[in-house]
């Protein structure tokens, strides 16, 4: 009865009143949603001091984590010998940058896994650099811009903006409307960043040099400066591993196999610091 | 329901001029900037041979504002090709600018450029290098234009205020605001922009110490001649060095990369003899 009446008042109601009063209640309650859901994975484990805590995407598929920054830090660590614990989590953020991967390092939240790294040199006193000449550092920095600055752009617009298959976008179980509209504004983005206006021919052969550059400086070596990995090979194989592994039904996967020597780096980098790679990819964290 | 049906002859000449009026000034801005955006063949014709380079105007401190021009013009200068400039806000196909017409064709992106006029004039001045020098040379390039870039559109349009090299350039305070806006958007999905300015400017000397350590005593990136590398590198350091005056960045480099200011110096002497004719002190009558 009452429910009748309330029903009567609101369809008394003028239509334009009706539609904002809809909107405005439906906006609030997606919003209710949305923070309940995010305050179910906000809430963090208590370590003992000096643990680090890298919080981070959920597993898989085919790689330890879609985003290729985990990995280079994941990556470093196990070559290092570093311990430490990851939290996943499919919407927790940083609070400063809202980008993941975050380093939780007794209760402080630090971003960026460039600042990580840089963070953490000095706080368990280890050299980022150790046994690379001035030269090197330059060159290896050079290339670890030109992975994470041009080729990770051309991997993202491949993964998630040209592959028709929307393989990636299906791992999470996302319907086709969501992927639609989440397409779109990625794609909106790359266009006002440069890289968008760009044909996917074009973007390809942009890969394809990248990549080219990366083999022709490897050459025969095993990693980029000799027999012992650094820094800066985590950095690449970060990039590598998602575009040999994690490209779906994009064109990164051909691509990098006309590198045969990038190939063999990204499976020796997997071997030597990633031996349980296959018992990683197949743990699901929620 | 009792509703009259709204015919033709019931509505007045007034209101139905005015709609179209109201409608017609609320869309034309848009189609015509749309229009204007598009590259269209410069209608004069252009000797054969010559590199006609599309670019905006000449600015205060530099011969650009934007870096990627300087890269394309110290590129046709070093290689010697023939090149006539044409000052328009026409963009190329991608909707940027600088471009190039070369006998009829035209062509966006200063690196297609590059590579399209090395096979057009049977001319590489990267000739003498290793595959693994090119490797290197492409790896400081994209630094430089894909990262380094960043951080210099982060203080010309975030971090400083006074805005002085654009408000030399002559640009208006509508369009000041609207790119300014865009340059934070921008900055923020490309990333950097999520930092603090001390953040950026570590993040900018880690940059300016591989270009410095690399670069070391040589004349040039790959020792006594410059090659396409140089062309890019300059580009982006002539906005740092003389377009940032009001920010940290040129004590950055005078104070702790000696041999990038030299370097840049040494570019200028060599390929911009005529460089005080190429940059306006804010008057701007001068192209």
């Amino acid at each position: 009865m009452a429910l009748a009446k309330v029903t009567d008042v609101i369809a008394d109601l003028p239509v334009g009143v009706r539609a904002v009063g809809g909107t405005v209640l439906t906006g609030a309650v997606l919003a209710a949603v949305w923070r309940v859901l995010k305050g179910r994975h906000s809430k963090s484990k208590v370590y003992p001091p000096n643990t680090i805590v890298i919080h981070q995407m959920v597993r898989g598929p085919h790689v330890p984590s879609l985003t290729p920054f985990a990995i280079k830090l994941e990556t470093y660590f196990r070559m290092e010998g570093i311990p430490y614990e990851v939290e996943h989590s499919l919407f927790r953020r940083a609070k400063k940058t809202q980008k993941i991967p975050f380093l939780e390092y007794n209760g402080e939240e630090i971003p960026d896994s460039e600042f990580i790294l840089e963070f953490l040199s000095k706080e368990k006193n280890f050299d980022l650099n150790k046994g690379l000449t001035p030269e090197q550092i330059g060159i290896g920095r050079a290339f670890q811009k030109m992975a994470e600055e041009n080729t990770y752009w051309c991997f993202v617009i491949d993964r998630w903006v040209f592959d028709e298959t929307c393989e990636g976008w299906k791992s999470f179980g996302m319907s086709s409307l969501m992927t639609a509209i989440f397409k779109r504004s990625i794609r909106k983005a790359l266009y006002t960043h440069g890289i968008g206006r760009y044909s996917p021919d074009e973007i390809r052969h942009i890969m394809s040099e990248d990549l080219k550059s990366l083999s022709y400086y490897l050459g025969s070596k095993k990693f980029l400066f000799g027999e012992k990995a650094c820094k800066f090979d985590c950095a690449i194989f970060g990039i590598l591993a998602e575009i040999r592994w994690a490209s779906f039904g994009g064109f990164g996967k051909s691509v990098i196999k006309e590198y045969p020597n990038l190939c063999e780096y990204c499976d020796r980098m997997k071997e030597t610091f990633w031996p349980d790679w296959d018992t990683v990819i197949q743990k699901k964290q929620s | 329901m009792g509703m009259e049906t709204m015919t033709l002859s019931s509505l007045t000449p007034g209101p139905v001029l005015g709609g179209i009026v109201f409608v017609t000034a609320l869309l034309a801005p848009g189609i015509l900037y749309r229009r204007k955006r598009k590259s269209v063949s410069s209608p004069a014709p252009f000797p054969r041979d010559v590199v006609i380079l599309h670019q905006a105007s000449r600015a205060p401190y530099a011969p650009s504002l934007s870096p990627f021009a300087i890269k394309l013009e110290t590129y046709l200068r070093v290689a010697k090709i023939p090149y006539e400039n044409v000052y328009d806000s026409k963009r190329g196909s991608k909707g940027k600018i600088p471009w190039i017409e070369y006998n009829g064709e035209s062509v966006p992106d200063t690196e297609f450029c590059m590579q399209f006029l090395r096979e057009k004039r049977s001319l590489d001045i990267n000739e003498g290098l290793t595959p693994e020098q090119r490797a290197v040379a492409r790896a400081f390039q994209k630094m430089v234009d894909e990262h380094t870039y960043w951080i210099m559109i982060l203080f010309r349009w975030i971090y400083d205020e006074t805005k002085e090299v654009i408000n030399l350039a002559g640009w208006s305070i509508l369009k000041v605001k609207i790119v300014t806006y865009m340059a934070g958007k921008q900055t923020r999905d490309q990333g950097v922009g999520r930092h603090t300015q001390e953040e950026v400017e570590a993040i900018l000397d880690g940059d300016l110490t591989a270009l410095s350590q690399y670069l070391g005593d040589k004349q040039y990136f790959f020792g006594d001649t410059p090659t396409e590398v140089d062309c890019a590198i300059f580009g982006q350091l002539s906005q740092l060095l003389w377009h940032l005056p009001n920010t940290a960045v040129p004590k950055i480099l005078t104070e702790k990369h000696k041999n990038l200011v030299d370097y840049c110096e040494r570019i200028k002497t060599n390929f911009w003899p005529d460089w005080n004719s190429c940059i306006t002190h804010g008057d701007l009558k001068l192209k």
